[in-house]
């Protein structure tokens, strides 16, 4: 494990206690973590990053899933670990490469977002707890009892299940509140309002059909976040449209719920989680696009 | 003061600024290790010069404190220097939690138990507290209090303390405030060692200076071949030990002191293109640091060309 000394320059420019991610961490997660080993409430580490660095366009409601240079760099620093590890804790890279040549955004993961909606309750909350409200946050809770650990993986759209554990994703505490991600006053990993400790959340088991679901999601997600190119975009788009001029369906209904009822859009421009939906909702699989790809 | 003319072709004379493991040094640094060991409180003084704040740094360097990313920070010896002109106990507060790193702001009220928390996390088993003198009656509480936090559950932690001071004459530093009625000091006193609550280190006698020199020797031997300082150290100390050097009456010399008059005697001897000091040189130093030590100079016309070291 690296160590930094107290002869170190870093010792001074860390916090007292540093957290290195762990593998497939989503940085909110980290950042809740840190808070956590430094006895600090939820979302003090994330506070003092938005208050010291200069990040225009970024802020409260942000679903973390592209960070910020600026707020990366000072958290560089702050823990003392390489830009890279820290990289791997958002989806920046593997977003960066399936839209190349542009900037990966949040929006080509999440698609179109129409604002962040702050439920009535949250809004009547104390202080500015909302603030950190993530749009459709949610948690695993055998990840958070085993190592304090929110995964990427939660941030994908669709996936109502651990990818790794097979239990559902918690969006709401048994008081029936929301999770908020980072709550003021509160510590962190916990229920804002009744203090449940999110581990303790009940673990519900997907039903067979659900399983099966979750199971052609994720393999879909592993390949396009692990080995996506835009050619093996393109593929996958080229077999939508085969999907269609093939069976010519009126309308559509699609995993996520929504109704295809055309398709005129640029492809290019659709989000990584409508196109899994679509290639889900038409029966694709990781291997037809592979093969696409290779012809 | 006119600068001496340098030697042509030789570089610039280089001072060297190693921490030394002085008589005194060993001293201080034994007690400090007693501290640490046993837990206990103790007053430590020393005259100003001796080399406190090098000893602490070298001691701390020494005391294996790390941060692993793992989330593990050791702080075994947690040092700090008293806040200067701020009588409030956040200043302490501050400076306590400082040590540790990067803090993001807090109200005082959280930071108090914040600093408990992050001692028994840290495990801090050492507080070492430098220019001592400094700290106000209020900054003595607070260490009260947040060391009896740490005693009792859900920590129970006994941790030792030093307040390392500067004295001058036979005060010492928080003996008469220790001494008072009131309760709280009177608590306090009850924390200190009982064998060795207060504690003065003394600086150098001849017989000690006689090692440093040869360490002197060393550590200039690339710059002055023939440098041979051993011979002088009676008459050293008989120079450092003169009464406007040493108000107190000590009767020993400090290593401030001898480090000065030893590098001005040595860059003088360099600068003349010896190779090594004579009782000329070092007379001369010492007429400059014991008789005119106040002498005020006259700057004029272009400053004199200095040596880098």
């Amino acid at each position: 494990m690296p160590q930094i000394t107290r002869d170190q320059v870093g010792w001074l420019s860390t916090f007292p206690h540093v957290a290195a991610p762990l593998p497939d961490e989503w940085i909110a997660g980290l950042l809740l973590r840190c808070d956590e080993m430094n006895h600090r409430e939820s979302g003090t580490i994330w506070r003092y990053l938005l208050r010291s660095t200069i990040h225009p366009g970024f802020g409260p409601g942000s679903p973390f899933i592209v960070v910020p240079e600026s707020i990366l760099e000072s958290l560089t620093h702050l823990l003392m670990i390489s830009t890279e590890r820290l990289l791997s804790t958002t989806y920046a890279c593997e977003l960066a490469r399936l839209y190349a040549p542009a900037h990966p955004h949040a929006e080509h993961l999440l698609g179109h977002r129409r604002g962040v909606t702050i439920p009535p309750l949250l809004k009547k909350s104390i202080g500015n707890r909302a603030n950190a409200t993530v749009v459709g946050f949610h948690i695993c809770p055998i990840c958070i009892a085993q190592a304090r650990l929110l995964r990427r993986a939660a941030l994908l759209p669709l996936l109502k299940y651990c990818p790794t554990h097979h239990v559902a994703f918690h969006a709401h505490c048994t008081c029936g509140c929301p999770l908020i991600l980072f709550s003021r006053r509160k510590p962190p990993f916990r229920c804002f309002t009744c203090g449940l400790d999110w581990a303790q959340l009940p673990h519900l088991q997907p039903s067979p059909g659900e399983m099966r679901l979750e199971s052609d999601l994720w393999d879909l997600y592993e390949l396009f976040l692990e080995q996506g190119t835009p050619e093996l975009k393109a593929s996958a788009l080229s077999l939508i449209r085969q999907y269609l001029k093939t069976h010519q369906p009126l309308t559509l209904k699609l995993v996520s719920g929504r109704t295809l009822f055309g398709f005129t859009a640029d492809l290019n421009q659709l989000s990584l989680g409508y196109v899994i939906d679509l290639l889900v909702s038409m029966g694709i699989s990781p291997k037809e696009i592979i093969s696409k790809q290779t012809m | 003061m006119t600068e001496l003319p340098v030697s042509p072709g030789r570089p610039p004379f280089v001072r060297h600024h190693e921490f030394l493991e002085t008589a005194f040094e060993r001293r201080f640094q034994g007690l400090l290790q007693q501290a640490w060991i046993e837990r206990s409180w103790h007053v430590i003084a020393a005259v100003p010069g001796s080399g406190k704040s090098l000893g602490i740094s070298d001691f701390f360097l020494r005391s294996g404190a790390y941060k692993d990313t793992n989330g593990t920070t050791r702080l075994p010896i947690l040092t700090i220097r008293a806040p200067k002109n701020a009588a409030r106990e956040q200043a302490l507060g501050l400076a306590l939690s400082a040590a540790f790193g990067v803090v993001p702001s807090m109200p005082w009220a959280l930071r108090r138990s914040w600093l408990v928390q992050v001692l028994a996390s840290c495990g801090v088993e050492c507080i070492v507290i430098d220019d001592a003198q400094d700290l106000k009656l209020t900054h003595l509480a607070l260490l009260k209090e947040l060391t009896d936090n740490l005693a009792a559950p859900p920590y129970q932690r006994h941790i030792g303390l030093c307040l390392v001071a500067a004295h001058s004459g036979n005060v010492i530093p928080f003996k008469e405030t220790f001494a008072g009625p009131d309760i709280l000091w009177r608590q306090f006193r009850r924390r200190m060692d009982t064998e060795q609550p207060y504690c003065v280190v003394l600086g150098h006698t001849e017989e000690e200076i006689r090692p440093i020199l040869t360490t002197f020797e060393e550590l200039y031997r690339s710059q002055l071949p023939d440098l041979h300082l051993r011979r002088w150290s009676k008459t050293i100390f008989t120079w450092l030990s003169n009464p406007i050097l040493d108000p107190d009456g000590s009767g020993r010399v400090t290593m401030d002191h001898l480090t000065r008059l030893v590098t001005s005697a040595l860059r003088r001897a360099y600068q003349q293109g010896t190779n090594d000091v004579d009782a000329t040189i070092l007379g001369e130093v010492a007429e400059m640091m014991v008789l005119r030590r106040d002498e005020v100079i006259q700057i004029d016309g272009a400053l004199p060309v200095r040596e880098v070291g």
